[in-house]
């Protein structure tokens, strides 16, 4: 496992049903919000009309860009683990560059939920005493793996908080 | 060797006591107040009923709670319905904390904090009335766990060197002029007066204002500048108490700090402990060179972020920093530290981002005050330009960052107009978050983030704007295992 890694194809799909779900549930509320419009006064029906058409407008533009962004985020979205550190990398436009040195890992956790569970991917996240960092959705078998690593290498390294 | 169980001595009962009546004195006397006029019989049987029940509760609470030092850990006991069994090994534990009230001295009783990493809120331990020996037999307790751990190796280190440093009169007195503390009671202030205005009648309020007028703005003006003064006054006063006679002492690799007039407040915290080491100077006390240093350390304190490093010394001038680092932080080359100027472009930025909030600002309160007054507006256009522009220009000119030796990094900034100097161990830096964009790699500038734990938070350290060489040292330098 010692090479620049991205993250499998299929975790694009999904990015992709998060989105839509995300979007189903800004629909319900935004019909919620909807019902409020019986409510009021005539007077204020205009306003609530054209709000609510920009809120909606804005959620369908967010849907579709993230859409779009999936290719982008998936393509640079790197991580590469060696016997020292993890290191995670997103971004073109905007670079980021994460690293945790293995010796500074509390617990690592791995996360299935059904959507990952269909395309049998699990999310890592690794866990320091000041925060997380997660990687979205590798291979459960190699998930595993990852965790088994980093487990054993965070063992041997001294770590006294 | 294994203590017996022991009790907190029974003037705990009125510290459990004082507590209660404090959490419940509000709710009650409103309670009471507003049934007070129908009932006026039932309203004090109700008040002399909670209060039996309150010191019952706190019977109880005393005789349920006991502690016990074992050889690896202490045991708290506590509860009657819920019993609660709180076992906290001692190499676990961050730091201890000692108050002591003054009436409490001649009792020889003092208040024990304990604290350890864990997320609880508030100390995970808290032994409100112990003997002032109990102290001492706790630590000999921990060492001889740590000595278990650590053999001999560096017996002389630990036996010998004791350093100590305490205050001078002279500083603390500057310190506590300089403080801006008061001007955040006045904000508590103004946040009660608004919420007593709702509530004043309408009438009182316009009898009052018709008075005022009366009086003319000047004298308003003259009373508004007298409250601030008084403040001001308090707050010197309040911190001259609560900083007196501060003494710093290293023995055993840990420190501790002594203070206080009313409540002597003993800290001690192992060396190893230390998360970062923070130099904080504000515009003010940076005219005067004088600096005030602090701990970040691990604990259980919830307090906001300015609050919870632990200071080790309050007042120091800047020129004696060096020496004060070398006796008490060999560790750390503070020497070998050396600020390097500001690169321009850093300055471009930084202003860059600040301009562009400004006029935002500037056009927003335009939409609402071009109509009603150009003179606001421009007062506006100013206020917001100098509340926007200097910080950006601290920020830029403070921002620094470099590797100081193999296991310290330095890093610098600011914080609205106060600077900030970091020095963080390696071992500490959870991670580490090197931000860049596009248009910024071009021109070889990049942002730096390095993540700390502090109290039961991460704490972010971060400089923007920084040429991209002096970013990826640190980088390297931190991707180099040091163990």
């Amino acid at each position: 496992m010692e090479k620049v890694e991205q993250l499998p194809k299929s975790i694009k799909t999904i990015w992709r049903v998060h989105a839509l779900i995300e979007f189903g549930i800004f629909l319900i509320i935004m019909l919620g919000v909807g019902l409020l419009k019986l409510v009021l006064p005539t007077g204020a029906q205009n306003y609530f009309n054209i709000i609510w058409g920009i809120i909606s407008g804005i959620g369908v533009v967010i849907l579709i860009g993230s859409f779009f962004l999936v290719n982008y985020l998936w393509k640079f979205w790197t991580y590469y683990i060696d016997e020292r550190q993890v290191q995670l990398h997103s971004g073109y436009f905007f670079r980021k560059q994460v690293i945790i040195p293995i010796a500074r890992v509390q617990n690592v956790t791995l996360k299935q939920g059904p959507i990952l569970r269909w395309k049998d991917l699990q999310k890592v996240v690794i866990v320091t005493a000041s925060g997380k960092s997660e990687i979205d959705g590798i291979k459960s078998e190699q998930a595993d793996q990852l965790k088994e690593t980093i487990m054993k290498l965070a063992q041997e390294a001294k770590n006294d908080i | 060797m294994i203590s017996k169980p022991r009790k907190l001595s029974p003037a705990a009962i009125l510290f459990f006591f004082y507590k209660d009546i404090k959490d419940l004195f509000i709710p009650v006397a409103i309670f009471a107040l507003a049934v007070f006029q129908h009932a006026k019989f039932w309203t004090i049987i109700g008040l002399i009923a909670l209060l039996v029940l309150v010191i019952t509760g706190d019977v109880i609470a005393y005789f349920m709670f006991s502690y016990q030092l074992f050889d690896n850990e202490i045991v708290v006991k506590k509860g009657l319905f819920v019993k609660k069994v709180n076992h906290i090994p001692y190499d676990r534990i961050q730091n201890v904390t000692a108050n002591q009230w003054f009436f409490l001295k001649p009792f020889k009783l003092e208040e024990l904090e304990i604290e350890t990493a864990g997320h609880s809120e508030g100390p995970e331990v808290s032994l409100v009335a112990v003997s002032v020996d109990f102290k001492n037999e706790l630590n000999q307790y921990r060492q001889k766990v740590q000595h278990q751990e650590a053999p001999a190796s560096d017996v002389k280190d630990s036996k010998s060197n004791i350093k100590s440093y305490s205050i001078t009169w002279r500083e603390l007195v500057r310190f506590s002029l300089t403080s801006p503390a008061f001007l955040s009671g006045l904000l508590v202030i103004l946040a009660i007066y608004g919420k007593v205005q709702h509530s004043i009648s309408q009438q009182m309020y316009d009898l009052a204002a018709q008075e005022f007028v009366h009086l003319g703005w000047i004298i308003v003006a003259v009373g508004m500048l007298l409250i601030v003064l008084v403040f001001y006054i308090v707050s010197v006063f309040v911190l001259i108490a609560k900083y007196y006679h501060f003494h710093l002492t290293f023995e055993n690799k840990q420190f501790e700090m002594q203070y206080g007039f009313f409540k002597t407040k003993k800290t001690s915290i192992s060396q190893s402990r230390i998360q970062a080491v923070v130099v904080k100077q504000t515009l003010l006390r940076r005219m005067l060179h004088i600096a005030t240093v602090k701990l970040v350390i691990i604990s259980n304190s919830k307090k906001e972020e300015t609050e919870k490093d632990i200071i080790v010394m309050p007042v120091i001038a800047t020129n004696k920093l060096e020496a004060f680092f070398h006796e008490f932080f060999p560790d750390i080359p503070m020497q070998s530290w050396q600020s390097t100027a500001t690169n321009a472009r850093t300055y471009y930025y930084d202003l860059r981002n600040a301009l562009i909030f400004s006029l935002i600002t500037d056009v927003l309160a335009g939409l609402f005050l071009l109509k009603i007054s150009l003179l606001w507006l421009t007062i506006v256009v100013i206020l917001s330009a100098a509340i926007w522009l200097i910080p950006a220009y601290l920020n830029a000119r403070r921002a620094d960052l470099a590797a100081i030796s193999d296991k310290y990094v330095c890093l610098q900034n600011n914080q609205i107009t106060s600077k900030n100097t970091y020095f963080v161990p390696k071992s500490s830096i959870q991670l580490l978050d090197r931000r860049q964009s596009i248009w910024l790699g071009k021109k070889g500038f990049a942002h730096l983030r390095l993540s700390c734990r502090s109290g039961i938070e991460e704490r972010i350290l971060q400089v923007k704007y920084l040429p991209q060489s002096r970013v990826d040292n640190v980088v390297s330098w931190y991707k180099k295992s040091s163990e």
